[in-house]
């Protein structure tokens, strides 16, 4: 981190009134279109699962008793797990602050995960050919000995995701001078 | 993440010199090593083989022999292939490796990004005076790149060559206190006495789970010493000759015991016999073993976590380990792996002053706080349903209302363990450090600075809503810390000083002590 940002910041004793309050941070939902989004995606896996399985009742390689519900099963799966994704898309939420980018998903069980932005080694967005129909893009977001993606934002608009991601990297390659005492170590 | 590796790239000039080889002795351990890594990876496959070769009574033992042997021959042949392909040069501060048996793979390593250095040295190898050198990158364990079998003198150097190359590329000298060529100055901090090494072996688990690994196994073994030992009459000799059968019994559990105890004691010696835990100014080394001797370094910029482990039986024999976790895979191993930076054999007060050396500002003894109690009927209704599962089955099945009784009786057994766990559940932070304590008979406290938190979680499900608590979770570089049901406002202050800890790149990372200058 530079100089100067470093100048900016006091050394006060730090009392727990007195911190910046993750949970006070104006979330903004993702893009409504990730519901439908999100529900079209149900729609057309237990769609195909349906049709397939009607198909084979129709051919008799299901059993007769049981077979018959088997389609009807699936479609009113396909449908419960379709609502559940409609609601569960729309408590998506994010937000940016000067220092974090905040995510909070999850229906029963909220989640909220924060990413310092200085932690960030690597961004980038990615679109399925049924995302791009909807115009929408997930961003992700790696950290430095993580194996895996640390933070997924899936349901962003073209243009704000693309927005979030320069931003992301402007930081990143803002701090990307070397430091010799934190994880953050490296980049090239 | 990855370090930059460029798979066939032959097309910068050679320089005239430079390239090196491994010793010739090294073709020997890729031998081992190879057939050791072959077996470890294709267990059942051999099996199978083994198997086979029992079942069809047409193969004989001479045909086995002679399969072997062509393997033995091929693997030979590959081995010696493989050594006549490897070579590795340092220029300019690059490791360059090149190896691979048909297509040549080069891999290259820029010193500033190695992460860890360390030396092995197999007992087969110390007449020769090689040793194995492998340098591990952060991120990625595919990128570890291994010296197999090179003279001690030449790694010393090389090792010394990257240090220096370090320095040069502006890393600044955040590692190594003296001047590059100079002999490190070390300042030994630990030392293991042969007691303390045979009170870690004692104390690691090592026994114990082996010995819990085995109990499925007992039923079997019982059977086949009765059908096989019956008519020697050892049994009713050893029952006669104490007096009675149940002695007998609990003669042979403690005579197995005992063997258990013996064998994680011989371990312990084998793996941290004179173990010794050296530091140069913001480097450790330690060095042990005692057939194969092997030395590991840790950098303080890289350690992440401290762990201070106190097993249950440690806790009997008062003597407990350090676990100190560090970026990237290697560190996510299990103790038992032999790769972590574990101090062992230590009494209390090697514990603390050790993990001081550390951090110094770091307090292991910070009082620790409860979690919300509705975390114990939490767990009893995660584990009751859990273990209630073939109760449920049985009492729907066979057994009836007996399994009936099974699902109540569960809660009533776990209840104790449960709250027994929820009474050493505990956490803490100043201003600095978080500090997270779990286990049940045992002792497992995780510290660290704040400000190596590399991700923040925080979730509550809907139970944990209507109750107000929430579940943290710190991800370090080693791995997340989860502490679980804070007490919502507790949880948000430990979010909330974490992220400040991270964020505000607070001039003093580390708590001010006098005396010690951590930056």
């Amino acid at each position: 981190m530079s100089e100067e940002l470093e100048n900016t910041f006091h050394n006060d004793p730090v009392v727990p009134e007195s911190l910046p309050a993750h949970e006070n941070v104006p979330l903004s939902p993702v893009s409504e279109r990730f519901a439908t989004y999100s529900v079209v995606k149900q729609a057309i896996v237990w769609g195909t699962a349906t049709f397939i399985l009607a198909l084979s009742l129709i051919a008799g390689h299901l059993p007769e008793n049981l077979g018959a519900w088997t389609p009807a099963a699936a479609l009113s799966l396909g449908a419960v797990l379709g609502f559940v994704s409609w609601l569960d898309a729309r408590r998506r939420m994010y937000g940016l602050r000067e220092h974090d980018l905040i995510y909070a998903s999850g229906l029963l069980i909220r989640k909220t995960v924060i990413l310092p932005l200085a932690r960030v080694q690597h961004v980038e967005t990615a679109s399925g050919p049924l995302e791009r129909h909807f115009n929408l893009v997930r961003l992700t977001c790696y950290t430095a000995g993580g194996l895996g993606a640390d933070l997924v934002i899936s349901g962003l608009e073209r243009d704000p995701a693309e927005r979030l991601r320069q931003f992301l990297l402007s930081r990143i390659h803002e701090q990307d001078t070397p430091e010799t005492d934190d994880a953050a170590h490296g980049q090239e | 993440m990855t370090p930059r590796m460029d798979k066939n790239s032959d097309t910068q000039p050679m320089a005239s010199s430079g390239w090196q080889r491994l010793s010739p002795w090294s073709v020997v351990f890729i031998l081992v090593a190879g057939i050791v890594r072959f077996v470890r990876e294709n267990i059942p496959l051999i099996l199978g083989a083994g198997v086979g070769a029992a079942v069809f009574e047409q193969i004989g033992a001479v045909e086995i022999a002679l399969v072997c042997g062509l393997l033995l021959a091929l693997a030979g042949i590959i081995s010696i292939v493989y050594y006549r392909r490897f070579r590795f040069r340092l220029d300019d501060g690059v490791l360059r490796v090149q190896r691979g048996l048909v297509e040549r793979q080069e891999l290259k390593l820029q010193a500033g990004r190695i992460q860890h250095i360390s030396t092995r040295q197999p007992l087969y190898m110390r007449p020769l005076g090689l040793v194995r050198l492998s340098v591990d990158t952060p991120g990625s364990t595919a990128a570890e790149i291994e010296l197999p079998g090179i003279r001690r003198d030449a790694a010393e150097s090389l090792r010394t060559r990257l240090s220096e190359a370090r320095q040069s590329e502006g890393h600044g000298d955040p590692e190594a206190g003296h001047e590059p060529g100079e002999p490190d100055e070390n300042l030994e901090l630990f030392r293991v006495t042969p007691r303390n090494l045979t009170l870690h072996g004692l104390a690691s688990n090592y026994a114990y789970v082996m010995a819990a690994a085995l109990s499925p196994f007992l039923h079997r073994i019982e059977r086949f010493l009765a059908e096989h030992f019956a008519d020697l009459g050892l049994w009713e000799r050893l029952a006669t000759s104490v007096g009675s059968p149940g002695l007998a019994a609990a003669l042979l559990v403690a005579g197995l015991l005992l063997f258990l105890v013996t064998i994680s004691v011989i371990v312990s010696w084998l793996r941290f016999y004179n173990f010794t835990l050296a530091r140069d100014n913001r480097r450790f080394t330690q060095r042990s073993g005692l057939l194969n001797r092997q030395e590991q370094l840790l950098s303080l910029s890289k350690l992440q976590a401290v762990e201070w482990v106190q097993t249950a039986m440690g806790r009997i024999v008062r003597r407990s380990h350090l676990v100190c976790r560090q970026i990237g895979a290697a560190a996510m191993a299990p103790e038992s792996a032999g790769r972590t930076f574990l101090v062992p054999g230590l009494d209390g007060k090697a514990a603390r002053r050790l993990s001081r050396e550390f951090w110094p500002g770091i307090n292991p003894d910070i009082v620790l706080r409860r979690v919300d109690p509705f975390y114990r009927r939490a767990l009893l209704i995660r584990f009751s349903l859990l273990f209630s599962l073939p109760f449920g089955f049985l009492a729907a099945t066979a057994a009836g209302p007996p399994g009936a009784l099974g699902i109540v009786a569960v809660p009533l057994v776990i209840w104790p363990f449960v709250t027994r766990h929820w009474r050493v559940v505990g956490w803490a932070t100043d201003r600095y450090y978080v500090y997270f304590r779990s286990g049940l008979v045992g002792r497992r406290i995780i510290m660290f600075p704040s400000n190596k938190v590399q991700r923040v979680e925080l979730t509550q499900s809907w139970l944990q809503r209507r109750r107000s608590v929430a579940t943290v979770r710190l991800v370090l570089s080693s791995g997340p810390v989860i502490i679980p049901f804070l007490r919502i406002a507790d949880a948000r202050f430990l979010v909330n000083l974490t992220l400040y800890r991270i964020e505000s790149k607070d001039t003093n990372k580390y708590a001010p002590v006098s005396n010690h200058s951590a930056d």
